[in-house]
């Protein structure tokens, strides 16, 4: 099943630099409270957006490598107690030989 | 913040258009191998109980933002701001008022019966509760109402194209219509929710910057209320005593109308939100997804109802009658007035996406109720699985192309939020009645249940004819559809109530898990979860900050 962070993080990613390397070769001003500051909100934002990108995607892969690493674990575990049954299951039986 | 001029759309904001919607369809489609059975692709694997039927498992925070973007389409986004425009900081009151209270009803009463009971949809507990009338009625009445609502959706996304791109209003109506068809007929309800979260962080990357640049502009809240001019614009409930408030309603219809009938009424009984909690892995889950979203909800107004305000500081001459200047249009209008390009295209990015997953949430919830409880229940029974799946993808693409119809609807009314409240005090209002009845008090008979629904939707229906023809006169729409939902409710309620004592009612027998106080903890076998992840105690803070809120902006 598809991780809904990988979309997520990777979409965030392209849009965020997309857009902070098309503000940087645009550079605007807006008009603060305390007069116009020389910034265009594409950079700033596209970083962030970037920053988010990373974050998301990089969650998902921990995620990934610590289930990866969980399921020998938990395999081994799952094996462990079937052992005895298992090797029952080998005695044959009157319906098994039919 | 302002600019020399409107900013008109470049290549870069289409590339990120474009970019957008490579990752909607993408998902759709990397999804189509999990849709295996019905269920998979209307219920999201969530199979009524029948453990280990699905491969599909959603984690409860997907699941609580796809609650909260279900009801993040044209309504919430532009509604909620051309409403700010209009009547101030008392839009509000839908999130603070309204929203969070009854989400946080429906995580910890009501939740546990939607989900325990093994129901696929919102009108089957009704049948299950009440009878086969019941359920049809409303069944019907959704089906129209998701149509409805998902046209608006629709209509909202192409006046925004066509105002800001410069669009034809019929391509943009369809192309929007393509995709969202693509996705969610390729991946069902699961797609219809991963493009839901996705597009919850689009659309607060989108609007953020508004807010933030508004703030920066102005420097305080107090310079933003004296620019607002009248004090009603700047406070919740200071000229709500008054009646001479800028949304035009008194008390009753404020506490009662929008904060308990109209908000239990959406949160508590609309299947398009339901569906979204009992697509979670275990009843837990399902009772925290409305708490998980309830949590960013109250800061939603930051994003909507703040550019409202800001709109109408900035272009004072909006207004309902002002078809080139409506307050629908305060957010496209704010963007292109001060987002350079790039963050020109997240903004519309971020709108066309509010609009898909309003559409999406609709078109996913009325296929599952046309499936399961009229084509599965009066057209087609016991057919095979592999049919119900058929049929639900026809669902899907018929419940479209109504929606692209019903769009053309909506442009006959003053605003979006006038429109959607008006259609929810027609169908929502009086189910919140059949509800909280037929959960909470065991006497409510299966007749009671129907007529008392049928009375209500009667009401409402009546009171809609006498606005229209003046014998009913409100200062506002809003203050009208407050008042309509109040008396649809009552109706609704007290028909019930009377009709319930004169007919017989269910055995209690049949009414366990269905019933508060009967059988619902019987087989509850789920482990306590810790203290601070109850439901209840979560609840108890978001209302502890909702009463905050309120205080602030009194």
């Amino acid at each position: 099943m598809l991780d809904v962070r990988y979309p997520i993080g990777f979409l965030f990613l392209i849009l965020g630099a997309l857009l902070a390397i098309y503000g940087y070769g645009h550079p605007a001003t807006f008009n603060t409270v305390n007069g116009p500051f020389p910034l265009n909100i594409d950079v700033p934002w596209g970083i962030f957006m970037f920053l988010f990108g990373m974050g998301t995607v990089s969650l998902a892969k921990l995620d990934e490598v610590k289930k990866a690493e969980q399921e020998p674990a938990s395999a081994a575990a799952a094996i462990e107690p079937e052992a005895p049954s298992s090797t029952s299951k080998t005695e044959p039986t009157g319906q098994e030989e039919s | 913040m302002e600019k020399a001029g409107p900013t008109t759309a470049q290549l870069v904001d289409y590339l990120v258009v474009v970019v957008y919607f490579v990752f909607v369809l993408g998902v759709g489609f990397k999804l189509k191998k999990n849709m295996h059975t019905a269920e998979d692709f209307l219920l999201a694997g969530h199979n009524c109980g029948q453990e280990g039927k699905s491969s599909i498992s959603i984690p409860t925070w997907v699941t609580g933002l796809a609650f909260l973007s279900a009801n993040l389409g044209a309504i919430e986004v532009m509604g909620m701001a051309a409403n700010a425009a209009q009547y101030g900081v008392m839009t509000a009151h839908f999130y603070w008022l309204g929203a969070i209270p009854a989400m946080v009803f429906l995580a910890v009463f009501m939740m546990p019966f939607y989900y325990k009971s093994k129901i696929r949809s919102v009108p089957e507990y009704l049948r299950k509760r009440f009878n086969e009338p019941t359920r049809a009625f409303n069944a019907f009445s959704f089906a129209i109402m998701t149509v409805l609502m998902s046209g608006m959706n629709l209509y909202a996304m192409a006046i925004v194209f066509q105002m800001v791109l410069g669009w034809p209003i019929h391509a943009s109506i369809w192309l929007a219509a393509v995709v969202v068809l693509a996705y969610t007929i390729t991946g069902g309800l699961t797609s219809s929710i991963y493009n839901e979260v996705m597009q919850f962080f689009l659309i607060v990357f989108g609007l953020l910057p508004l807010s933030i640049m508004g703030a920066l502009r102005f420097g305080s809240w107090e310079a933003i209320a004296d620019a607002l001019k009248a004090p009603g614009m700047s406070h919740l409930w200071m000229e709500v005593a008054g009646g001479s408030n800028p949304m035009g309603t008194d008390m009753l219809g404020l506490v009662m109308g929008l904060g308990f009938v109209l908000s239990f009424g959406y949160w508590c009984t609309d299947f398009l939100v339901i569906q979204r909690a009992m697509a979670a892995k275990d009843l837990h889950g399902a009772q925290l997804t409305p708490i998980v979203a309830a949590f960013p909800k109250i800061l939603f107004p930051v994003l909507t109802v703040f550019p409202g305000l800001l709109a109408i500081i900035a272009m004072p001459q909006l207004g309902s009658n002002n078809a080139g200047l409506s307050y629908n249009n305060a957010i496209p209008y704010l963007m292109a007035a001060v987002y350079p390009n790039g963050m020109f295209g997240l903004g519309m990015t971020a709108l066309l996406a509010s609009f898909m997953s309003g559409m999406a949430g609709n078109v996913t919830a009325f296929n599952t109720v046309w499936t399961y409880d009229i084509y599965q229940t009066y057209l087609a029974k016991n057919k095979s699985d592999a049919h119900y799946l058929w049929v639900g993808r026809a669902a899907t693409a018929i419940g479209i192309v109504i929606s692209v119809g019903t769009a053309y609807l909506v442009m006959g009314f003053p605003s979006i939020m006038d429109y959607m409240q008006t259609v929810f005090s027609f169908f929502n209002a009086p189910l919140f009645a059949t509800f909280l009845l037929g959960m909470f008090f065991k006497r409510t008979s299966p007749w009671g249940a129907f007529w008392g629904l049928v009375a209500g939707t009667g009401a409402a229906v009546i009171h809609y004819v006498l606005c229209e023809q003046g014998k009913l006169v409100y200062s506002t729409a809003m203050a009208g559809n407050f008042h309509r939902s109040v008396a649809a409710w009552t109706v609704c309620f007290v028909v019930t109530l009377m009709i319930s004592y004169l007919t017989k009612p269910k055995d209690v027998s049949e009414l366990k898990g269905l019933v508060w106080g009967v059988g619902i903890e019987d087989g509850d076998d789920l482990k306590k979860p810790p203290f601070l992840l109850r439901p209840g105690v979560l609840g108890c803070i978001l209302l502890l900050v909702t009463i905050v809120l309120n205080l602030i902006f009194y």
